[in-house]
């Protein structure tokens, strides 16, 4: 993989703008695919699209589909600003509310691409190829997650700098941790302004 | 963990199962690691660890030991298979555990056997198993998996009735099992619902929204030549719909037993939960139904050739083998409910061929042909044919028209153990036979001509044949959609209508599972004068009528409607009744009791009470299904749980199992019967199950002593059940369901309302409520004194003639008496509880040991004098 990156040196660069679409857009897709891989919704309620040389599964249910928009266009706004550290992505029953995996993504921003206006030497397809690792892994996690037996929500968390002022329709929570977890950390992606790191944490074996 | 060996799982994803409770990742990176490395040694020290610690297990607790075992097995051997041979483990768990009845209530025990169930082919004999010998069946998990596993079969209604049982048992987590209920309804509704908004035709989907649930074909099929393609082998005919499963091999293994019973599938599916306990194995289906397994053997002792077909006998068969499998194919609605909107771009093309072999049938017989000109006839014919493909059940169609042609050939495919070609030639005869046996004087027979019915019987016939053209290979790939969709437009034109009704069929069939069945179909003119007319009853059926069909326990029979009496035998589906008494006998109604065949009446034992009923309009049964719904576990032994309906041409019968042979009045014909604590008995129940009639909203009508059958309670002196009803209530002759007719309020029409002390208590304006309230009354009077109630009014006060002060406990009664006949306007329901809660009260210890000594010393006589 490394090398893999090494390669990608193309003459396009990418800019702190293109940096923050790029990872809202994996954002929008990585919650997709965790929302059908898990169960979420109705695996009828999405359609297959071609992403990242990937046949990945988006939502057509509207109303999630509109949420999922509004969230990513906000998750932009703020990638661009550099003020955003952490997406989490929890998934809890809705009869118990207890939360049962929680999907984190850290973000590390590179606040001096705010000042420099040049792009960087990264290519679009090499920053492509580790997002498809990323969500390749996402895919092959059903090999250790448990099952989700009851029906189950889920909540998007985000973290950002703490002078930010809270938008219209968002709120202030807690971390939502599970208590007696399992944590596995999945690859992670850099487009150079931005670094996601993956991880995934769910309950241990509980006695049945 | 460092970055690079951390991602091993993700390279061997492939080779990891899976697991309900998930995977320890470091144990999984270590089972991963030590796969290519020779380490196993490792492992097999601590699986020896293990098996000796088995072995030489002196605690009380050997179930913690095989737990601790088959989990580590499971996060050690990731890959499942032979390596951790965890199926073999688990069997070996469950047999080492094997009638320790003290885990049968425990939730380790049943995760091992759910979890061997996971390793069976066929789980749902270990289920019913299970059930039968009562392991885990005070636990939800049983209840779920084993729904979890009908659902994926597509049997939708047998799992709701195991989420029902369930749910009567109260089986812990309660809440848990209640969850998962609600998801499975919301499940199937929102299934219905997709359905529902699908348009009938298919044209203005998208050919997006056409490929979009379906399985996205993982390679173009090629042309050779000019052929098109439509074979498909191997993985690529799975469907991926997690809540379909088409199993092929599950079909072929009974090809036989299919060819012959093809329709009898609901039938014998349906009372399944009741039967399971009577067929239950004394030995567990340890096996995992794997063929060809042979165990090991010296291989010197030389095998002598035994019999013909002897290598069966080598290998012990396993014990599911023997019980008959239900046919999953059997509810192809359900199928079809499973996967709304792309099933029925797939079914099209099946509706179009099926078109077109129809319609060769027809030319061949020469006959029929001739008869049938008309176009609109054709499009009688292809719709039933239609319905048959997605109902899968004759029986169930319709009321009205000719419903006999396809019962009997279903009767003929039944007797003859002939392949279809031999079945068709019998039935031949059929139509005529049956057009002999319509009555003149029936406005449905009269209204249908005799070229309309032959032709639908033959169309049964070719349904058959097309039956067993639905090849296990159920995708629709693009391609073949594309294909279809010229035959269609290409075929003929009623291929619009044909679907437009199966689409009404299937709507009702699934929102009657769906549990929102509304009774709208009534509107305000249908509460007329006279709600239980045949004709007023048969148009509130008809509303209702495809939840009625879907009950297993609903029969359509051919024919005219046997003729019963006394000592002859009857003929009741498949099943042979000699009766033996008759109850009662109006001009419409008749009460008979019967017991099968062959069998000498004793005197306790249990027999079928009969209701016939010369219309053929099955009220009883419908008011019995609509009361096991609204009650839920409330609905017991005081109602009968083992009813089938017999639907004939011109009459039915509804037969109720399980019923013991005396009533009320049995009790009451001598005055010696009649103790204090058999009368508290009676009324207490009496209370209670009217109590519960009217929680349901329905009337009875008609409380006579006749009408109540005595329970367990009094025929049953010893009798496992803790508290057993003393009676049961069978007949609704002239039940009204006040949930359907709301509003009514003419308690005139009502029996009881004719008799003398009805006309003076039942004012016009009375609720229709009151009218049980003077039954009972009546009852508890002549009980207590032996005839019928008298009343007088005194201060706008009733009151009954009788002097009950010379009655013990005549407090109780005289309190009694003013409740329930000066109630006008008020609940009936709270009114029933309270009396009933005080009797409950007197039922103390002293009075319970008081109770059997009068049943025993009644019993006896009581059985002599009624069997002389």
């Amino acid at each position: 993989m490394a090398a893999q990156q090494q390669l990608g040196r193309e003459h396009q660069g990418i800019t702190l703008r293109g940096s923050a679409e790029l990872v809202a857009e994996f954002f929008s897709y990585g919650i997709n695919s965790i929302l059908y891989q898990r169960g979420i919704y109705p695996p009828e309620t999405f359609t297959r699209v071609q992403k990242y040389g990937l046949t990945l599964l988006v939502t057509t249910d509207p109303e999630l589909a509109n949420y999922l928009n509004n969230v990513t266009e906000q998750m932009k706004e703020w990638l661009y600003k550099c003020i955003v550290q952490r997406l989490v992505v929890v998934i809890s029953s809705i009869d118990s509310s207890e939360v049962l995996e929680r999907w984190q993504f850290d973000i590390e921003c590179d606040k001096t691409a705010k000042d420099d206006n040049g792009p960087r030497e990264k290519s679009q397809k090499a920053i492509q190829d580790e997002i498809r690792s990323v969500i390749r892994q996402i895919t092959a996690t059903v090999t250790f997650l448990p099952l989700l037996e009851s029906a189950c929500a889920f909540d998007l968390l985000i973290y950002t700098d703490k002078d930010l002022a809270v938008p219209a329709k968002w709120e202030e929570s807690g971390p939502q941790f599970i208590a007696n977890s399992e944590e596995v950390r999945l690859r992670s992606f850099t487009t150079t302004i931005h670094k996601v790191n993956t991880t995934v944490a769910y309950k241990k074996d509980s006695v049945p | 963990m460092s970055q690079e060996d951390s991602h091993e799982w993700e390279l061997s994803k492939e080779n990891v199962q899976p697991l309900r409770q998930g995977r320890v990742m470091s144990s999984l990176q270590e089972a991963l690691s030590q796969q290519d490395s020779s380490s196993h040694t490792a492992l097999q020290l601590k699986k020896q660890e293990f098996e000796a610690e088995i072995r030489f297990y002196s605690g009380d607790d050997p179930l913690d030991v095989w737990e601790r075992y088959i989990k580590w097995i499971e996060q050690a051997f990731p890959g499942g298979g032979k390596d951790g041979n965890l199926a073999a483990l688990l069997e070996r768990a469950v047999q080492a555990l094997h009638g320790q009845q003290r885990y049968y209530r425990d939730p380790r025990y049943l995760n091992l056997w759910l979890k061997f169930g996971d390793c069976c082919n066929e789980p749902l004999d270990l289920y019913s198993y299970l059930w039968s010998q009562e392991i885990g069946t005070a636990l939800a998990a049983l209840y779920i998996t084993w729904a979890e596993a009908l659902e994926a079969r597509g049997s939708f209604r047998k799992a709701d009735l195991i989420f029902q049982q369930g749910l009567q048992r109260k089986a812990e987590p309660l809440d848990k099992l209640q969850a998962h209920h609600k998801q499975f309804q919301a499940r199937v509704s929102r299934q219905t619902l997709l359905a529902l908004e699908d348009t009938p035709d298919g044209d203005n989907m998208g050919l997006l929204e056409v490929a979009e649930p379906q399985r996205i074909s993982l390679a173009e099929l090629k042309c050779r030549g000019r052929r098109v393609p439509i074979s498909r082998v191997g993985d690529a005919i799975k469907v991926m719909k997690p809540n379909r499963s088409s199993q092929p091999q599950g079909s072929r293994q009974l090809p036989r037993a299919r060819s012959c019973s093809v329709f009898e599938d609901n039938s014998v599916s349906g009372p399944e939960m009741p039967t399971l306990a009577a067929e239950s194995c004394p030995i567990p289906p340890l096996h995992r139904g794997k063929e060809n397994e042979r165990s090991a053997g010296p291989w010197n002792t030389g095998r002598r050739p035994r019999r013909t077909g002897s290598s069966g006998l080598a290998v012990p068969l396993p014990v599911p083998s023997f019980t008959p499998y239900v046919d999953e194919p059997a509810e192809p609605q359900m199928i079809c409910s499973a996967d709304g909107a792309h099933e029925k771009s797939a079914r099209q093309p099946l509706a179009v061929r099926d078109a077109v072999d129809s319609l060769s049938a027809k030319e061949s017989t020469a006959a029929a042909a001739a008869a049938a000109g008309a176009c609109d006839e054709l499009n009688g014919i292809e719709r039933l044919s239609e319905d048959a493909i997605v109902t899968g059940s004759y029986k169930n169609k319709s009321l009205c028209a000719n419903p006999e042609d396809t019962c009997d050939f279903t009767r003929a495919a039944h007797l003859a153990s002939t392949p279809f070609h031999g079945v068709g030639a019998q039935r031949l005869p059929a139509p005529a036979f049956s057009q002999g046996e319509l009555k003149e004087d029936s406005p449905e027979s009269r209204g249908a001509p005799l070229n309309q019915e032959t032709p639908v019987g033959e169309e049964a016939f070719t349904e058959v044949l097309s039956v067993k053209k639905l090849s296990p290979i159920m995708e629709a790939s693009l391609e073949d959609t594309h294909s279809s969709a010229a035959s269609v437009s290409g075929g003929s034109l009623s291929s619009v209508t044909q679907t437009s009704a199966i689409k009404y069929l299937q709507i009702s069939e699934k929102l009657e599972l769906a549990q929102s069945l509304p009774a709208e179909g009534v509107t305000d003119d249908d509460v007329a004068q006279f709600p239980w007319s045949p004709e007023q009853r048969k148009k509130l059926l008809d509303s209702v009528l495809p939840s009625l069909a879907a009950s297993p326990d609903f029969h359509l029979e051919a024919g005219a409607l046997p003729h019963m009496e006394p000592e002859k035998d009857v003929e009741l589906g498949n099943e042979t009744y000699c009766i033996k008494m008759e109850y009662w006998n109006d001009e419409e109604y008749k009460m008979l009791f019967a017991i099968p065949t062959g069998c000498i009446l004793q005197l306790d034992s249990k027999g079928f009470a009969i209701k016939v009923y010369s219309q053929p309009v099955p009220w009883d049964f419908y008011i019995t299904l609509e009361l096991q719904k609204r009650l839920n576990s409330d609905f017991d032994q005081s109602f009968s749980e083992n009813c089938s309906c017999y639907l004939y041409q011109d009459g039915c019968a509804i037969v109720h199992k399980d019923t013991n042979c005396f009533t009320l009045r049995d009790i009451l014909c001598d005055r010696k019967f009649i103790t204090k604590e058999i009368i508290f008995v009676v009324v207490h129940d009496l209370l209670h199950v009217v109590e519960k009639l009217h929680k349901a909203e329905i009337v009875h009508g008609d409380l006579r002593p006749e009408v109540f059958f005595l329970g367990d309670r009094i025929c049953d002196a010893f009798s496992y059940e803790e508290v057993p009803n003393a009676l049961k209530v069978v007949d609704f002759s002239h039940s009204l369901d006040l949930r359907v007719l709301p509003g009514v309020s003419l308690p005139y029409n009502f029996p009881t309302a004719h008799t003398p002390h009805g006309q003076q208590l039942l004012a016009e304006s009375s609720l229709p409520y009151q009218v049980d309230l003077v039954g009972i009354a009546d009852i508890v009077h002549l009980l207590l004194f032996g005839d019928h109630i008298q009343v007088y009014q005194e201060n706008a006060i009733w009151k009954i003639s009788q002097d009950l002060s010379k009655t013990p406990d005549s407090d109780f009664w005289s309190k009694l008496f003013e409740r329930i006949l000066n109630a006008d306007g008020k609940s009936t329901v709270p009114l029933l509880r309270e009396l009933r809660e005080e009797i409950s009260e007197m039922f103390d210890s002293s009075f319970k040991e008081q109770l059997l000594l009068t049943l025993v010393a009644v019993g006896e006589t009581f059985l002599l004098v009624n069997f002389q």
